[in-house]
């Protein structure tokens, strides 16, 4: 355990190994004066500099990074950190203009066949909130439909090479549709992954957008030369922490943009967005606490009252920082952690109901059953589930 | 003869002192220093080649200007920077080599600073590309266990790496976070 339990701000860097403080101090786009000397105190103090590109890989911040390490410390860094650095802020970059040009052709397609297409998080959060298409990593793109156009959207990307991630038949298609939230395709090169989504989060995840009222928030903008729909601020912040809370925060880069969409709108209507979080209130608290505390975020004084009340949620920020920095990947400790980011009972049972209920491609893709046995699926998840992620706990119990 | 920069599919970015160009039709990267970048910049397709030769002087302290030019639109053209291929004449025709150009210059370390530098690197291939963007997976190379998956290594996290088992590939890796 790196941080102090009761840690709530910045003072409890001086748990954290060096690397990690070098990374937490370098995961923004803007930094202050004490923090640029900090940086440069960590690099004369000498690093592990294996472990700072592994850690700065694995949190997706590569680019920040030798951005700032460029910036601040060029002579206090080893030429082979820097050229490795380099090389890889130039190739993201790249990726990232790349994926920029697919992401307007699909959208342009889309758009010609009547499809809404609102295209969220990789290069567009990138520009939108980083304001610089190099700075931040993306593998994918995320493209939100309308739940109807869904199936057109599959066929337009087929008509273009793509392949979907699973192949199945219309009825276990129509199953998938109802009870999922995305639906995943690869180019013919197997360059880009792309990700048309109806909804933000799987439906175990219990509380779902009103995705009616947000459609209609929406609103074109013009974003890195082109024309796109884009969410209103307070509707992005409110995603970026749902999805922050469905990887259980375990990459710096979701919590860093948070802390930039925070700083590049100081003044969303934090009413509003509390009244539109109602349910997900928890997880738009936790993702704002943890940009506060591990990226010195603002934090308006509605959510620093709202953290008062809510220790439940300041427990949690509590615990993600703990594990932040460690080995990630422990199914049980994912399903403890949505659990407990619940507050009511009715919800936790919510949530354990559809997690076995909700029948995925892969549990389709395992046993393949015909129709008129399909019943039998419900018993099988369960048991996967239960081998994933109750066995082993259990055994270490035992 | 007026050379004219490549402008269709290239994305350029100023990072820090040097012109980065993004070639996203030939899948590289380029970095030019200073004075590569100078001259890039002026081929605009309305200055001659001379004119270049009078501005880079003017910008540079350098005596070889016009040899230093060639030298440049030759690791230009290489790099498929400019639209057309530059032919020199007259006494001009040789292109000289950095150690050629470092004696013409001098050895001092701000002449070499002043040596036109395009350093270019191959653009994410489709494994390069997931493994860049944070979770990245190789296939183990040894035989799969079981016949519905393929068995690959992939980080977790921390740098560190475990065996994982991916669906429905013959060549494993993880693209965005998925095996694909």
């Amino acid at each position: 355990m790196r941080l102090k339990n009761n840690a709530k701000s910045m003072t409890s860097h001086h748990t954290l190994q060096p690397e990690e403080e070098l990374l937490l101090c370098c995961a923004r786009t803007q930094i202050s004066a004490a923090t640029v000397e900090r940086v440069r105190a960590l690099l004369l103090a000498g690093l592990d500099w294996g472990q700072v590109i592994a850690l700065a890989r694995h949190h997706r911040i590569q680019p920040l990074l030798y951005w700032h390490l460029r910036r601040i410390g060029l002579e206090l860094v080893p030429q082979s950190t820097l050229t490795e650095l380099q090389e890889s802020y130039f190739s993201n970059a790249w990726l990232n203009h790349f994926l920029n040009k697919e992401l307007n052709k699909i959208v342009c397609l889309f758009g010609a066949h009547n499809i809404l297409a609102a295209p969220y998080k990789g290069p567009n959060l990138t520009a939108l909130v980083y304001g610089n298409l190099s700075l931040r990593q993306s593998g994918d793109l995320d493209i939100l439909v309308r739940e109807q156009d869904v199936l057109k959207a599959k066929e337009l990307l087929i008509s273009q090479g793509y392949r979907p991630q699973f192949q199945l038949s219309e009825i276990e298609e129509a199953a998938y549709l109802q009870t999922q939230y995305e639906y995943n395709f690869i180019s013919p090169d197997s360059r880009v992954a792309v990700e048309i989504h109806w909804g933000f989060a799987p439906r175990y995840f219990a509380h779902r957008f009103d995705m009616q009222q947000l459609w209609g928030r929406i609103k074109t903008t013009r974003l890195a030369g082109s024309k796109v729909l884009n969410f209103q601020p307070e509707d992005l912040l409110l995603i970026l922490c749902i999805h922050g809370a469905k990887h259980c925060w375990s990459r710096l880069i979701w919590i860093c943009d948070v802390a930039e969409l925070l700083r590049v709108y100081p003044d969303l209507d934090w009413q509003q967005i509390l009244k539109k979080a109602g349910p997900l209130s928890g997880e738009l608290l936790l993702g704002l606490l943890l940009a506060h505390d591990l990226l010195d975020a603002p934090l308006p004084k509605e959510i620093e009252a709202r953290r008062q009340t809510e220790p439940r949620v300041d427990a949690l920020a509590v615990r993600v920082r703990q594990y932040l920095f460690q080995e990630a990947d422990a199914p049980f400790e994912r399903f403890k952690f949505h659990l407990e980011l619940r507050s009511r009972l009715f919800d936790r049972v919510r949530y354990c109901f559809y997690l076995v209920t909700n029948i995925s491609p892969i549990d389709l893709e395992i046993l393949p059953l015909p129709p008129s046995l399909a019943f039998f699926y419900y018993p099988l998840r369960s048991i996967r589930l239960l081998s994933r992620y109750g066995l082993n706990p259990l055994k270490r119990m035992l | 003869m007026k050379p004219l920069a490549r402008s269709n599919n290239i994305v350029v970015e100023e990072v820090f002192d040097e012109l980065v160009i993004y070639d996203l039709e030939r899948d590289r990267v380029h970095s030019l220093n200073p004075t590569a970048a100078f001259v890039w910049q002026h081929c605009d397709g309305k200055h001659t080649v001379d004119q270049i030769a009078i501005l880079l002087q003017q910008e540079f302290p350098v005596s070889q200007a016009v040899e230093l030019l060639w030298a440049t639109l030759d690791r230009l053209e290489k790099a498929h920077l400019l639209q057309e291929k530059l032919s020199q004449s007259g006494e001009n025709q040789k292109v000289y080599t950095r150690r050629e150009l470092l004696k013409m210059v001098g050895q001092g370390a701000g002449m070499i600073a002043l040596l036109p530098v395009v350093k270019s690197i191959n653009a994410p291939g489709p494994t390069q590309a997931a493994s860049l963007t944070g979770e990245g997976c190789t296939g183990c190379g040894g035989p799969a266990r079981h016949k519905r998956y393929e068995i690959c290594c992939c980080e977790t996290g921390n740098g560190r790496r475990r065996k994982i088992k991916c669906r429905r590939v013959s060549t494993c890796h993880f693209l965005g976070g998925r095996c694909v």
